[in-house]
């Protein structure tokens, strides 16, 4: 177990974290352990051991899944010299328990097996059978030591051997339990920056030629940029026969900002920021500019979190109305004569004053010139001229005028040619009263 | 205790030289791989003549004072999976062997390796009977019979040895 182990304390098997350096206790046994058990092994999730010399035709085994059994005895056949051996050496290699144990000749040691493949030894079921291998060319290596050999026979796995370290003052031997695997290699993979993200690689481990798959797996902030590390490094390939190495190169991810904008107005907050960072826009409208409104990509408004690239608009509206001057005719102008009035005025806006409307007493009237006719009314009438702009502003001014034409009745018969009329006197009205008279 | 720190030597020598396909069950000797005549112990060809770098023949008042009883006096290793060597943490103990040493075999090599001196701040050994303290004076871990107890942990990458005497 990584970071555990587990051990067997008088009757105790307990897991030593190394971390918190305590021993968790998995469970106790009822009846005290013999002497000179074998290391524990593991097969899956069951673990083996053999009770050492004072228990023999018989094994141990616990199942790391169902530890609430305790460790279980399972009765053993066959080549069962191995159980009285002290401390025995005991590997496994898939579902076979390989053990080094008394050989056939006295003075020599030899390699046991055990298939557990199968459910063996309980209560029902068959024994677990224990098997002397014959060395197929007779040589055998020295009888286990007295003192125990315990992990001192030990399993190579990338050379398909089993070692025995018999001694200090005998040679090394090993043992083949089967054709070599073929000989995997370790991929690491880091981040760069070490925050940028988790990147993995599947599988973790592989023999040469197997297809290899790294994944960047960026953080929240950072996007994957390249492959560092060994030359072979990518996201997928063929595995070497040598260990390799991978760094994920990461870089800030960014989002840019964009904005447009729609009238006239000094506007802030456009660029390339951090994901995720909030940006305010700011605007500040020119003179005459109001009414803002921020509109676009989704989130666009005061406050911008950029989550992703974002193209906002800010439109601010023309708030200001023409301004419009009526240069003629003047205020309180009399007009004494029919005929066409021409109306003078200046119109200017702070855009553009798309059109220009003309009213007398609130009747349209053509702005190009006001036709008085003969007998128009006497009194004053108001002239409106309005300037308009495309936000629809209004400016308008007025002007009074006052209409005071000569209405002149004769009273007579029209005189012979070569005659004159004199005029005695004139009688002068002010909406049909007389306010005065000449002689 | 805590085990030790794993060393840093790593090992991943050629599959080539002595170890070759065989027939399964086939058993191989390899030559010149006893522990008392390798370059762990002082003054073998390879092996400087006096620590450190080697563990000397004899730690007097350390016991028998057997140098193989480092392998031999009820000791266990494991399989260091990090750098492929099997390796043996203060073995001897009792009244065997007062060295806590700390060395390998490496299958690649076909070799023993020294990878760290015995502590010469070892208390006299009293009797046949006794063993020696937990903890040498110089805080590192006594000498022990290790029997089955010894474990490479993969995760913290550390070598578990409890029990023993």
């Amino acid at each position: 177990m990584l970071g555990k182990t587990l051990v067997r304390i008088q009757n105790d098997l307990r897991a030593y974290n190394h971390a918190t350096d305590t021993h968790e206790l998995l469970f106790t046994q009822d009846a005290a352990s013999s002497s000179g058990s074998s290391p524990l092994v593991f097969v899956g999730r069951k673990v083996y051991r053999l009770a050492g010399a004072a228990s023999p035709t018989r094994i141990r085994m616990f199942d790391m899944n169902n530890l609430a059994a305790k460790e279980q005895t399972l009765l053993t056949q066959g080549d069962t010299q191995i159980e009285s051996t002290f401390g025995p050496g005991v590997v496994s290699v898939g579902t076979t328990l390989y053990g080094y144990g008394p050989g056939p000749v006295a003075g020599t040691g030899a390699l046991y097996t055990m298939d557990v493949s199968q459910p063996c030894g309980l209560t029902g079921l068959p024994k677990c059978t224990w098997q002397r291998q014959v060395a197929p060319d007779g040589v055998y290596p020295p009888a286990p030591y007295a003192n125990g050999t315990w992990k001192r026979f030990f399993y190579v796995p990338s050379l398909g051997r089993a070692f025995l370290i018999h001694s200090g003052q005998t040679n090394v031997w090993s043992v083949t339990l089967g054709p070599p695997p073929p000989r995997s290699f370790p991929i690491t993979v880091s981040a760069n920056p070490a925050g940028g993200g988790t990147p993995t690689a599947a599988p973790t481990n592989a023999v040469e030629g197997a297809s290899v798959t790294l994944s960047p797996n960026p953080a929240g902030a950072y996007i994957f940029a390249s492959w560092g590390g060994d030359p072979l490094c990518a996201d997928t390939f063929t595995m070497p026969a040598h260990a390799v190495s991978c760094v994920a190169n990461y870089v800030v991810r960014t989002a840019t900002l964009t904005i447009n904008t729609v009238g006239q107005a000094t506007v802030t907050g456009a660029g390339v920021y951090t994901l995720n960072t909030p940006v305010t826009i700011g605007v500040t409208p020119d003179p005459g500019w109001g009414n803002t409104a921020i509109t676009g990509d989704s989130g666009c408004g005061p406050t911008v979190v950029m989550d992703s690239d974002k193209a906002c608009v800010v439109t601010v509206s023309d708030i200001q109305a023409p301004v419009l001057t009526i240069q003629s005719p003047t205020e309180n102008q009399i007009i004494k004569q029919a005929g066409v009035i021409q109306i003078g005025f200046t119109a200017t806006d702070n855009v553009a004053v798309t059109s220009v409307t003309c009213t007398i007493n609130g009747q349209p009237a053509d702005c190009g010139g006001w036709t008085i006719p003969p007998d128009a009314p006497d009194g004053p009438v108001t002239l409106a001229v309005s300037a308009h702009d495309a936000a629809g502003n209004v400016g308008t001014a007025t002007r009074t005028i006052i209409i005071a034409l000569c209405h002149c009745t004769s009273r007579g018969p029209a005189p012979a040619p070569g005659n004159r009329i004199v005029i005695t006197s004139i009688t002068m009205y002010d909406d049909g009263t007389s306010v005065g008279r000449r002689q | 205790m805590r085990g030790f720190p794993a060393l840093v030597l790593l090992t991943l020598a050629a599959l080539t030289g002595p170890v070759r396909a065989q027939t399964p069950g086939t058993w191989t000797q390899y030559p010149n791989t006893r522990l008392d005549q390798s370059v762990v112990r002082c003054g073998q060809p390879g092996a400087p003549a006096q620590p450190p770098g080697c563990v000397p023949p004899t730690l007097p008042g350390g016991g028998n004072n057997q140098f193989v009883s480092m392998v031999n006096a009820w000791v266990d290793g494991d399989w260091d999976e990090a750098r492929s060597r099997f390796i043996i943490v203060r073995g001897g103990g009792h009244w065997d062997w007062a060295g806590n040493q700390v060395i390998g075999f490496d299958p690649f090599a076909m070799a023993w390796v020294h990878l760290k001196d015995a502590s010469m701040a070892y208390p006299p050994s009293g009797s046949p009977s006794s063993a020696f303290t937990p903890v040498y004076p110089d805080g590192s871990p006594a000498s022990l019979h290790t029997y089955g107890c010894v474990a490479y942990m993969q995760g913290p990458d550390t070598f578990y040895s409890g029990g023993g005497i």
